[in-house]
C-alpha cells in the first residue's frame, strides 16, 4: 500500500471519480489509479481492452449480484467438474477487473531485499501485480496463471512496463498440464487466493513443492470456504472451496514447516533446510 | 437467463464425433481435447447445437451474448475478445470451400477474422506457409497458436496492439502487404466496419483479391420476435458494404449465393 499516497482535492481525477461514483467508491478508483501499489492495473486495462476508462472503472467497482461480476460468472457457468472448474478458470472474464482493485501482496516483504537474484513464482498470478512488483525489486519472476485473458494481459502488461517476467504457458508435451510446465528451481512461491479454488489442491501442494529449493518459502493465503483463520468467510463461497483436508497437515506432510515470517493472515512454510 | 439443459442424444453426439475426426477437420477434436483438458465427449457436447453448452437457440451461444449484452463499439470488442463459446462452435467448421483454390502465387495471404485457424491450417499443410492470421478472440488466439505448434509450425500472428494499446486497424500497420485478404463471416460482428475495411484494402497489393462472406442481418434483433438467432449476434450492414468496396478501388469479380437467405460469397480484386 502506498501511504504516501494523499487524497488532494486539488487533483481533478480525485474531484471526479469522487463526483461520479460517490465519495467512498471514488477515493477508492483514486487509490487504484494513483497508488503506486496498484502498478496502474486501470490504466493498463483501458489499454488492453479498449474499453474507455469510465467502463473499466464501472467493471473494477463491480460487486457480487452484478452479472459481470465474477461470482455471477460463476453461477451462470455452474462448472460441475473438475475438468469444468478448470476450463471455468481458463475461460472467464470477470477476475481480470476484479483483480484489478487489489494491490501488490503486502506478504512480498518476506522475500527479502530488493535486488536479490532469486527465482520467484507467482502461481495463481491473476493480473500480474506481484509479479510486476517482483521484476521491479530485481526478482527473476515467473508469473503463471491457466486464465488465458489474465496471462495475456500479463504479457501486454511486461511489455508496456518493459518488466522481466517470465509467462509459464500451461502446457507440457502438447497437453495442457499446469503442474508439470513450471520449470522449478525456485527459491519462493506465491500463492496468494489460490488453492481454495481447486478441488485436489493437495496434489498441486506437492508438485508445488517439488519445484522449491532446500530451504525455499512457499507463501500462501487460502481463504477457504466457511473458514478463513478461523472466521467465517461467506462472501466468495461460490467460488471458493471448502478445505476437504487440513492445510498444515499436507504442508508438514510435504516437508514444509510453517514460519512466523508473513504479515497475518498470510502464511510462509519453509521446505527443509539446505545440507 | 437460466438455461434449461437438454438431454444428450448420445447417438447424435457419436456422428458429430465421427464428423469432426474427419480428415478435413485436420485433428481439431484432439487439438481441443489437448488444451482445454476436456473429453472428447465433453468437448463434442460443448460444439453440438442444442446442449447446455452449444450455440443452438437455448444454448451458451446467443446467451452468452446476451448475457454479456454488449452495448457500445468497445464492449461489442469485448465481448469478441474475451468470450469463450466461438471456441467451440467454430470447431464444427472444416476449412472454407472457398480457399480451395489458392495457391503459392495468391500468398502472402491474411486469414482476418481467423477463428480457431482452419483456414491457416489448411494452407500450411498444403505447403502454403506465408499466411498469416489475426483474430480478437483471446480464447480463440491462444488455441491456434498451441495448435500450430502442435502441428509443427510456427505460426504468424498479427496482435490486436498498436503503440501499446489496443487497436485493430492500426496493428496492420506493422503487417506485410497481402496478395489474398480473407475475410469469411467477419464484418457482420462489426459496428463500424469501414475503418477496418480501409485498412484492409491498404494492406492489398494492387492486382490483389479480397473474398468475403458477411450474411449482415436484414433487420435489427427483436427480442420479442422469434427465431431470429443470427441477427442477435448479426448486425444490419450500415454502411453498405458493395458500395464500400467499390469507393476503395475494389472489383467485384464474382459472387456466388451460398445460402436460401441470399447471402453471397464475392472476390473483388484491387484495381
Amino acid at each position: 500500500m502506498d501511504k504516501n499516497l494523499k487524497e488532494n482535492p486539488k487533483d481533478d481525477l480525485f474531484s471526479k471519480l469522487t463526483r461520479k461514483y460517490g465519495d467512498r467508491d471514488g477515493k477508492f478508483l483514486h487509490k487504484v489509479v494513483r497508488s503506486a501499489s496498484y502498478h496502474q492495473s486501470v490504466q493498463d486495462l483501458v489499454a488492453f481492452t479498449g474499453l474507455s476508462f469510465d467502463e473499466v472503472c464501472e467493471r473494477v467497482l463491480l460487486k457480487a449480484g452484478d452479472h459481470r461480476h465474477f461470482v455471477d460468472e460463476f453461477k451462470w457457468d455452474r462448472p460441475s467438474s473438475p475438468n469444468e472448474l478448470n476450463w471455468f478458470y481458463r475461460s472467464q472474464r470477470g477476475y481480470l477487473f476484479g483483480n484489478a482493485s487489489r494491490p501488490e501482496w503486502e506478504a512480498l516483504g518476506v522475500l527479502g531485499v530488493t535486488g536479490e537474484q532469486h527465482r520467484v513464482l507467482d502461481f495463481g498470478g491473476g493480473i500480474g501485480q506481484n509479479s510486476l512488483a517482483l521484476a521491479e525489486r530485481g526478482f527473476s519472476a515467473h508469473y503463471f496463471d491457466i486464465s488465458i485473458t489474465q496471462a495475456e494481459f500479463v504479457r501486454f502488461r511486461a511489455k508496456i512496463h518493459a518488466a522481466n517476467i517470465l509467462v509459464v504457458e500451461p502446457y507440457y508435451n502438447g497437453r495442457f498440464n499446469y503442474l508439470d510446465c513450471l520449470p522449478g528451481g525456485y527459491h519462493a512461491v506465491l500463492c496468494q487466493d489460490v488453492l481454495e479454488h481447486i478441488p485436489r489442491y493437495p496434489v498441486v501442494l506437492e508438485a508445488l513443492a517439488g519445484k522449491l529449493l532446500p530451504g525455499g518459502l512457499l507463501v500462501e493465503y487460502s481463504p477457504f470456504n466457511g473458514k478463513a483463520q478461523g472466521k467465517k468467510m461467506p462472501r466468495h463461497s461460490p467460488v471458493h472451496l471448502s478445505e476437504a483436508v487440513p492445510l498444515e497437515k499436507v504442508m508438514t506432510g510435504l516437508g514444509l514447516q510453517k514460519t512466523a515470517l508473513a504479515p497475518y493472515p498470510s502464511t510462509a512454510w519453509r521446505k527443509g533446510e539446505p545440507a | 437467463m437460466a438455461i434449461k439443459p437438454p438431454a444428450l442424444d448420445e447417438a447424435v453426439l457419436t456422428t458429430f464425433q465421427k464428423q469432426l475426426e474427419g480428415k478435413a477437420y485436420r485433428n481439431v477434436l484432439d487439438d481441443l481435447v489437448a488444451f482445454t483438458g476436456f473429453s472428447k465427449r465433453e468437448i463434442c457436447a460443448r460444439s453440438i447445437k442444442k446442449t447446455r453448452f452449444g450455440f443452438g437457440a437455448k444454448g451458451w451461444f446467443n446467451e452468452e451474448f446476451a448475457y454479456f449484452n454488449p452495448k457500445t463499439p468497445a464492449e461489442f470488442d469485448w465481448f469478441y475478445r474475451a468470450g469463450q463459446i466461438y471456441l467451440f462452435s467454430n470447431s464444427r467448421r472444416s476449412h472454407w470451400a472457398e480457399i480451395n483454390g489458392l495457391g503459392k502465387q495468391d500468398q502472402p495471404i491474411l486469414d482476418y477474422g481467423a477463428g480457431i485457424g482452419q483456414n491457416v491450417l489448411e494452407f500450411y499443410e498444403r505447403g502454403l506457409k506465408d499466411a498469416w492470421y489475426f483474430e480478437l478472440g483471446a480464447v480463440q488466439v491462444e488455441f491456434f497458436k498451441f495448435r500450430m505448434r502442435r502441428h509443427g509450425h510456427e505460426p504468424k500472428v498479427i496482435e490486436p496492439y498498436c503503440d501499446g494499446r489496443f487497436d485493430t486497424t492500426g496493428c496492420l500497420k506493422n503487417a506485410p502487404s497481402f496478395r489474398t485478404i480473407i475475410a469469411q463471416d467477419v464484418f457482420e460482428h462489426v459496428v463500424d466496419y469501414l475503418p477496418i475495411l480501409k485498412a484492409l484494402v491498404g494492406k492489398l497489393e494492387s492486382g490483389g483479391k479480397m473474398i468475403e462472406h458477411s450474411p449482415f442481418a436484414r433487420v435489427p434483433f427483436n427480442p420479442k420476435v422469434r427465431n431470429e438467432r443470427s441477427t442477435r449476434v448479426h448486425l444490419v450492414d450500415a454502411h453498405n458494404l458493395k458500395k464500400c468496396m467499390v469507393a476503395l478501388g475494389m472489383r467485384l469479380e464474382k459472387a456466388t449465393v451460398v445460402n436460401s437467405k441470399g447471402s453471397e460469397v464475392r472476390t473483388w480484386t484491387k484495381t
